[in-house]
């Protein structure tokens, strides 16, 4: 029999998914980080590409190391992990893309398993480079971002200039059958 | 927090791409649960660059299959959403479109229907779909998603594509690219 959530549940879950920057301290456990790992290998991506590596990275000094990338990340330093996509570097848009869509899906699966998960960009082009270095990237791969996670102490942002929560209403940002029609 | 949820897990894991679909109508409230999922999806500095026009009449679906290289599987779709982006769209916006597709494509899994992307590759492609959704010069459009009740006596798979993914040994790191556990 299938134990598959009904789907009310887990369309309700998505749709509760926000960035968590904040988290308990405490560990994620093994197999949780397996499951994650997993997730990520089975996300769709251009024409079955798989343009990605996955860096696995729970050493506090090296999470404070790219914590101190810019500013604006800060939060890094006291993640219990984080998960570094690294992209071979051939096709800009549709790789960045396929980032979008492997970040979204452990995001998902964080909440799902009961984690919380937030984004941290690298930023212009000689923070990246530092993230390169850091993370041992090779050179003509690239790296963008780290999927952090955690078990969450809190979901607001505690950034001193925080994103502007909330959405744009439906009406704003749907058409049906021609554009504003 | 939520419970740990396996079974959601796995269900996240045998997700693919549809390709063939039944010819039944997608009910209206579901098509709300995706565009409201659609709607709560994060975004850099939740900018949300993104408007969706919903396609349910079958020739313009049909015309938006015949735009692209790889957009044909269009002409069978339910219901396609086509995201539409602010002009000269960054890295940035590419990320979030396929956070934004990711997301309903998860979201559709869990309302019972099938999905799949459909790239917008080229000028040609882009201007085709500009003409046949009335949208703007100063509006970007990429990719839809097309959305379906999976017709499972046909194979889902596109022909040219090789399936399966990478190994987790192939595409895992831990601590620095290259580096195993």
């Amino acid at each position: 029999m299938s134990t598959r959530p009904t789907y009310p549940d887990a369309v309700a879950q998505m749709k509760k998914v926000r960035q968590a920057r904040l988290y308990l301290d405490r560990p994620v456990p093994d197999e949780i980080v397996q499951n994650l790992l997993e997730v990520a290998q089975w996300t769709g991506s251009s024409r079955n590409t798989q343009p990605w590596h996955f860096i696995v990275i729970n050493d506090k000094a090296q999470l404070k190391a790219i914590s101190e990338v810019r500013p604006p990340i800060a939060w890094v330093a006291d993640a219990p992990l984080a998960i570094a996509i690294v992209l071979e570097g051939n096709t800009v848009i549709n790789e960045a893309y396929d980032e979008g869509r492997v970040t979204e899906r452990l995001l998902v699966a964080a909440r799902l398993l009961g984690l919380g998960g937030g984004t941290a960009w690298f930023g212009d082009d000689a923070q990246q480079a530092r993230g390169r270095e850091i993370l041992g990237v090779p050179d003509g791969m690239t790296a963008h971002s780290i999927v952090v996670l955690g078990y969450p102490k809190q979901l607001k942002d505690h950034r001193p200039n925080p994103a502007t929560p909330g959405r744009k209403p439906l009406s704003e940002i749907v058409s049906t059958g021609t554009y504003r029609a | 927090m939520t419970q740990t949820d396996t079974p959601f897990i796995s269900t996240l894991l045998k997700l693919r791409q549809s390709r063939r679909f039944l010819d039944q109508p997608i009910p209206a409230e579901i098509v709300d649960l995706l565009l409201d999922v659609a709607r709560w999806t994060g975004s850099a500095k939740n900018t949300q660059p993104w408007e969706f026009i919903v396609v349910d009449d079958r020739d313009t679906n049909i015309a938006l299959s015949k735009a692209g290289q790889f957009t044909g599987f269009l002409d069978n779709v339910a219901l396609s959403i086509v995201i539409v982006l602010p002009e000269s769209p960054s890295r940035s916006v590419a990320y979030d479109e396929g956070r934004v597709s990711e997301r309903l494509m998860l979201a559709a899994d869990h309302l019972g229907l099938g999905s799949g992307t459909a790239w917008f590759s080229t000028p040609d492609a882009q201007e085709t779909v500009r003409g046949l959704l009335g949208i703007p010069a100063d509006r970007e459009v990429w990719s839809a998603v097309g959305f379906g009740y999976i017709d499972r006596s046909q194979p889902q798979r596109a022909s040219t594509l090789g399936g399966g993914r990478k190994s987790l040994d192939e595409i895992i790191s831990y601590g620095r690219y290259g580096q195993k556990a």
